[in-house]
């Protein structure tokens, strides 16, 4: 599998906030790579620093083993933050400009292409600023995809959307990564992420947690979702037993973590020695949600 | 080139702002012209030098390169709107994550400023020469004195770096529009205050009255040699090949401090 990325040590400080320390990651080819982490994590100065907006203060990435370069970018589609675009230009005037900058050919074909595939064709000469936020967002991935790049960059490409909108945009970027494409995607959106990534990596106060497949984070360990009378005494036995980790509350019960393989029943029996009475005890299936807060909480 | 031209032409040719400064421009321009020569005819005769005719060659260059400079700043403005607009819809940081470098952005705004200049010098040529022609009876041609046409380009390319300096040094364009319009009151505030205090030369080198001294008033030698006659505390007017090396020296340093920025800054 080729490299499409590689970032190695990048640094960036906002005055006296360290926004990364020393970020490396790698995203190679057809992966859906999502970066995870609660805000302030240092996502979105990332995305910027590979995308050529934000200088970093060190450290080096690479794109396709080719270094910096700006002419990287052209074969790289991003949406970063918010869609920009001339709010007094129609989508295909806005399109038109993405083609010159990419140096693109048949721009006429591509953009009708792109249009129908976001279901924008309709309104394809209704000026920008006339758009719902749900459009502006798909006209961002029209642009993204105008010249069919083999990688894609998507920073929270669902923020603000409703349900149906964010079951649309989701449906898109699987269709494209159906193609092969390489995707990249930040966002605290846990459960897109769950739904549409095949590795993730987890960043914390500007640092890489950990970066695995989603599989490999998913079953790091066991959780359960237990219950007693008295939550409150549960909560302290649990700080007690060196297997168990509390994970949040999930009320009238709360989430705990299990190292190894300890089977429920010695779970019950740890507790019970502690003199707390379980009355709910399940295997809780896990999501990318309680494992990353487990890894972030810890 | 070309396809940086294209690029800032599909974004301004539906940009309303521009329609209507351009349309202003070329409407006032010439009643402009008219309006300033009559004034100088009707209440400067004094100062008028024998055979002065404002509306034929080779005064009339003269008189359309002034009357033209005042809508420098109204161009200006149009510079400081089309540059700050970038920012305001951070579309030039979404044509840098598209593939294009800072330097290849800051050319196509300049190519778009350079246009300006050439369209608006054009069309200020092409009005002085219509009055010139209706109006000349002497053995005057149109070439003489046609040097004005010349530094009124290099004037209209000043204003326009000042203009990008600072949209890039505030980018928003509200505060950089009021700071645009200010640098010419606090400069002139400034260089009149300084003048009267003996340092005439000073304020000559100051870059918006070297500016605007590459098109004077076009009997301003004759007023300031009628002033010095009376010993008055008169202006200091640079030679214009000294004029133009200090304007073009402002010029470089406001673009050049300005790619610096956008280079160096985040977008």
């Amino acid at each position: 599998m080729n490299e499409i990325l590689k970032t190695e040590e990048i640094r960036k400080s906002y005055k006296k906030v360290e926004a990364l320390k020393g970020l490396s990651i790698t995203v190679q080819e057809g992966q859906i790579y999502g970066i995870l982490g609660p805000n302030g994590s240092g996502k979105t100065t990332t995305l910027g620093i590979i995308l050529g907006v934000i200088q970093s203060d060190g450290g080096s990435f690479s794109w396709f083993g080719k270094g910096e370069l700006d002419v990287n970018r052209k074969n790289i589609g991003a949406l970063l933050e918010t869609p920009n675009f001339y709010p007094y230009l129609n989508a295909i005037d806005n399109l038109k400009i993405v083609a010159e900058i990419k140096s693109l050919d048949n721009i006429q074909e591509r953009i009708e292409k792109v249009l129908k595939r976001v279901d924008l064709w309709k309104r394809k000469k209704a000026n920008f600023k006339t758009y719902s936020l749900g459009m502006k967002q798909r006209l961002a991935i029209a642009s993204a995809i105008l010249a069919d790049p083999d990688v894609l960059v998507l920073d929270e490409p669902t923020n603000g959307l409703d349900p149906q909108g964010i079951a649309e945009i989701r449906s898109l970027i699987l269709d494209i990564a159906a193609e092969g494409k390489t995707i990249i995607i930040a966002s605290h959106i846990l459960d897109e992420i769950e739904k549409m990534c095949t590795h993730v990596a987890i960043l914390k106060d500007g640092e890489l947690i950990t970066e695995a497949t989603l599989d490999e984070i998913m079953i790091q360990d066991k959780v359960l979702c237990i219950g007693s009378d008295n939550i409150e005494e549960l909560k302290f036995a649990i700080t007690e037993i060196p297997a168990l980790k509390f994970l949040q509350d999930l009320a009238p019960n709360i989430l705990v973590s299990v190292d190894g393989d300890i089977p429920n029943a010695l779970v019950n029996k740890m507790l019970a020695e502690k003199g707390v009475y379980l009355n709910t005890l399940m295997l809780y299936r896990k999501n990318l949600e309680s494992t990353f807060l487990e890894i972030v909480n810890s | 080139m070309k396809q940086l031209l294209t690029i800032e032409f599909i974004k301004l040719r539906k940009l309303k702002s521009l329609q209507i400064i351009f349309l202003i421009y070329a409407v006032i321009s010439p009643v402009a012209i008219y309006t300033i020569s009559k004034f100088i005819t009707n209440f400067m005769t004094f100062f008028l030098p024998k055979d002065y005719s404002p509306f034929a060659f080779p005064d009339v260059w003269a008189v359309a390169t002034y009357s033209a400079s005042y809508f420098n700043i109204l161009m200006g403005v149009l510079a400081v709107i089309i540059i700050s607009n970038e920012y305001t819809y951070k579309t030039l940081r979404q044509h840098v994550i598209d593939g294009l470098s800072i330097k290849k952005a800051i050319l196509g705004k300049f190519l778009v400023l350079l246009s300006f200049s050439i369209i608006i010098t054009l069309y200020t040529f092409l009005t002085g020469l219509l009055f010139g022609l209706a109006n000349t009876t002497t053995e005057s041609t149109f070439m003489s004195g046609i040097d004005s046409i010349g530094l009124y380009f290099i004037q209209t390319m000043c204003y326009f770096s000042f203009a990008f300096f600072i949209a890039v040094l505030v980018k928003r364009t509200a505060v950089s529009i009021t700071l645009f319009i200010l640098s010419f009151i606090t400069e002139t505030i400034i260089g009149i205050s300084i003048s009267l205090g003996g340092f005439q030369t000073f304020y000559a080198y100051m870059p918006m009255n070297a500016f605007s001294k590459l098109t004077p008033f076009p009997i301003l030698k004759e007023m300031i040699a009628a002033g010095q006659e009376r010993n008055g505390n008169v202006p200091v007017i640079l030679d214009t090949p000294i004029n133009i090396a200090v304007c073009l020296a402002y010029m470089l340093v406001f673009f050049l401090i300005a790619y610096f920025t956008l280079k160096k800054r985040d977008l």
